[in-house]
């Protein structure tokens, strides 16, 4: 029980490694919750980064020096965005109306719902089991990303060419508690739509009204604690994927004009989710070639420097990666269910089929048929709700692209479908308040 | 009549969507009196078969000793049940050399032939695998001799 708190605890250093970030005065505007939950987030993935980079090098983890060495990081991070003049602070609000406070407790009550499914042990992953726990002790053990555990051709089943920052977030944590805790584990699927619940508000609010960035944040948590409940993600690494992934949309559509510290920080969580899992490199490349087409010279960014702070730290965590696995394992890339053009497309139909009745178990698919509903009842006219909604629409085609290989799908598809499709729920929601700052007439038009 | 602003009608829409969806959340919780007691196991309520596996393995894992060379059946056998029982063992006791008695639910008799504990899940199987070490409602655990 002790160690398992201390587990947990552990990841409060999260947030003191990425404070060099998001201390930056520029972020201000986001008000000081959000900026702590993003500044978690961007420890995460600094520090991780670091675990794998030391590996690399031959360096053998020691906790005292990786968080300082992540901070060295991104206080050259910050150096990137340089001196600005103070933005404007969030203005404080009004009282809160009936509507915003029906908000706030589904934000509450989701969140509960989603802690005590945890604390229950019904929301568990087979995979925490199978993989990412396994992976974790034997990193922790190995004070370093352990390439001969991940050569173990009887291990091939733990799927060595995963990115690393779940297991090292975990060895971490289990190094600085002493031993691994499985239930502190599945924690970490409240804790982080907790985080995500503090944070989203803040960011929305950047660039829609505050009745709109509550509801849109309740919804967001509302679909992901049923989702993780019903396709069981407590301890797998689909809560951290979701939380880069929601965190990153919401900051991008906030990036205000030519201002580099809303692109840099939206880079770094795209970094975040495409060493979370494999899903989130196809997310990266759909969203910030999407936000570069549609949004960078509206915005007043040359689209060459926009394209670097925004895809260059997925660049180089992926290129990290892969060097390790080039230089460990011998192997390049991720694992695949065969070559990737060869698609069985008789199949597509009954892929199709069967992925919408995975869908249909939460809540006959209320996640997913909410907001494209919401979408429909007003189309935004706004180019900021094409990005979220074309990300979304790729990657629907993307994954069920990937659902046409390695024969029989269903199996696959049963087991999957519900937690790769998660993306999807947030992606619309945030489309559906995109531009609604200038649609809604009660919104305050003086906030920033 | 008043005509309500379109994105008002969205708003509302998600609005009343996440309240649907946060009780059908608290709806899928398990029972009141379930959720005042921790679990022993991660899967206590979501996977009964799992849980008992678990509670085995670990027990399993107290009556190995380090550095041994273990693998897992079930009684009746079964490969599918026993492929995943390897990764659970690989999990559950750490710091022995674990060696699949399944795996992608093919027998692999080679590789569970050259263990000298041997973890049953299930009943006493008939065919005793070596000399009894533990024996408890959810399974017994055997160490061959040496050859």
């Amino acid at each position: 029980m002790r160690s398992g708190f201390l587990w947990l605890l552990s990841f409060l250093i999260f947030p003191l490694a990425g404070w060099p970030l998001l201390g930056h005065p520029i972020y201000r505007r986001l008000g000081f919750v959000s900026r702590l939950m993003l500044s978690g987030a961007v420890g995460c993935i600094a520090v991780t980064t670091a675990m794998t980079v030391s590996t690399v090098f031959h360096f053998s983890w020691q906790p005292a020096l990786l968080v300082p060495a992540s901070m060295v990081i991104l206080i050259g991070a910050r150096l990137l965005i340089g001196l600005t003049p103070d933005p404007p602070r969030p203005r404080r609000g009004d009282r809160f109306r009936y509507f915003e406070w029906i908000a706030l407790s589904v934000i509450f009550i989701s969140s509960c719902a989603a802690t005590l499914a945890a604390t229950s042990a019904s929301a568990t992953s087979a995979d925490l089991v199978l993989f990412w726990g396994p992976k974790a002790m034997a990193f922790a053990k190995a004070r370093g990303v352990d390439a001969a555990y991940l050569s173990d051709p009887l291990l091939r089943y733990q799927h060595f060419s995963y990115p690393p920052l779940v297991p090292n977030a975990y060895a971490l944590a289990t190094l600085l508690a002493g031993r691994f805790s499985w239930l502190a584990a599945v924690m970490t699927f409240p804790l982080l739509l907790v985080a995500l619940g503090l944070a989203l508000p803040g960011i929305f609010r950047g660039w829609c009204s505050r009745h709109a960035a509550l509801v849109a944040s309740a919804c967001v948590i509302a679909s992901l604690a049923l989702i993780g409940q019903t396709y069981l993600i407590a301890g797998n690494a689909d809560i951290f994927l979701l939380t880069f992934e929601v965190l990153a949309i919401a900051v991008l559509l906030g990036t205000e004009r030519g201002g580099k510290a809303s692109l840099l920080l939206s880079g770094i969580l795209f970094a975040g989710a495409a060493s979370a899992k494999v899903e989130g490199l196809p997310f990266v490349v759909a969203a910030g070639l999407l936000f570069l087409l549609l949004l960078a010279s509206r915005r007043g960014f040359r689209r060459p420097a926009a394209a670097a702070l925004l895809l260059g730290p997925t660049a180089i965590v992926v290129a990290i990666w892969f060097f390790f696995e080039k230089s460990r394992l011998g192997v390049l890339g991720y694992e695949s269910y065969g070559p990737f053009l060869e698609a069985d497309w008789r199949s597509s139909g009954r892929v199709v089929w069967m992925t919408a009745r995975a869908l249909a178990s939460a809540g006959v698919g209320l996640p997913w048929m909410l907001p494209v509903a919401a979408l429909a009842v007003s189309v935004p006219r706004k180019r900021e709700a094409l990005v979220p909604v074309l990300t979304a629409f790729v990657l629907t085609v993307f994954f069920l692209f990937t659902y046409l290989h390695g024969g029989d799908p269903s199996l696959l598809i049963s087991w999957s479908a519900g937690r790769i499709f998660a993306v999807i729920s947030p992606l619309l929601i945030v489309a559906s308040v995109a531009g609604l700052k200038s649609e809604c007439p009660s919104v305050e038009a003086a906030d920033p | 009549m008043t005509r309500f602003p379109r994105p008002r009608v969205r708003l509302f829409a998600l609005l009343v969507g996440a309240i649907f969806m946060t009780l059908m959340s608290v709806r899928k919780l398990s029972p009141f009196r379930d959720l005042l007691h921790l679990p022993a196991t991660p899967f206590d309520r979501g996977d009964p078969a799992a849980a008992a596996a678990f509670l085995f393995l670990q027990t399993a894992e107290r009556v190995i000793p380090p550095g041994e060379t273990a693998t897992v059946m079930t009684e009746p056998r079964d490969a599918a049940r026993e492929s995943s029982l390897f990764g659970l063992s690989i999990a559950l006791i750490p710091g022995r050399r674990l060696l699949p008695s399944a795996q992608w639910s093919v027998f692999t008799p080679e590789l569970s032939a050259e263990v000298r504990y041997v973890i049953v899940l299930g009943p006493r199987p008939a065919t005793e695998p070596g000399s009894l070490v533990h024996a408890d409602p959810l399974g017994t655990v055997w160490r061959r001799e040496r050859r």
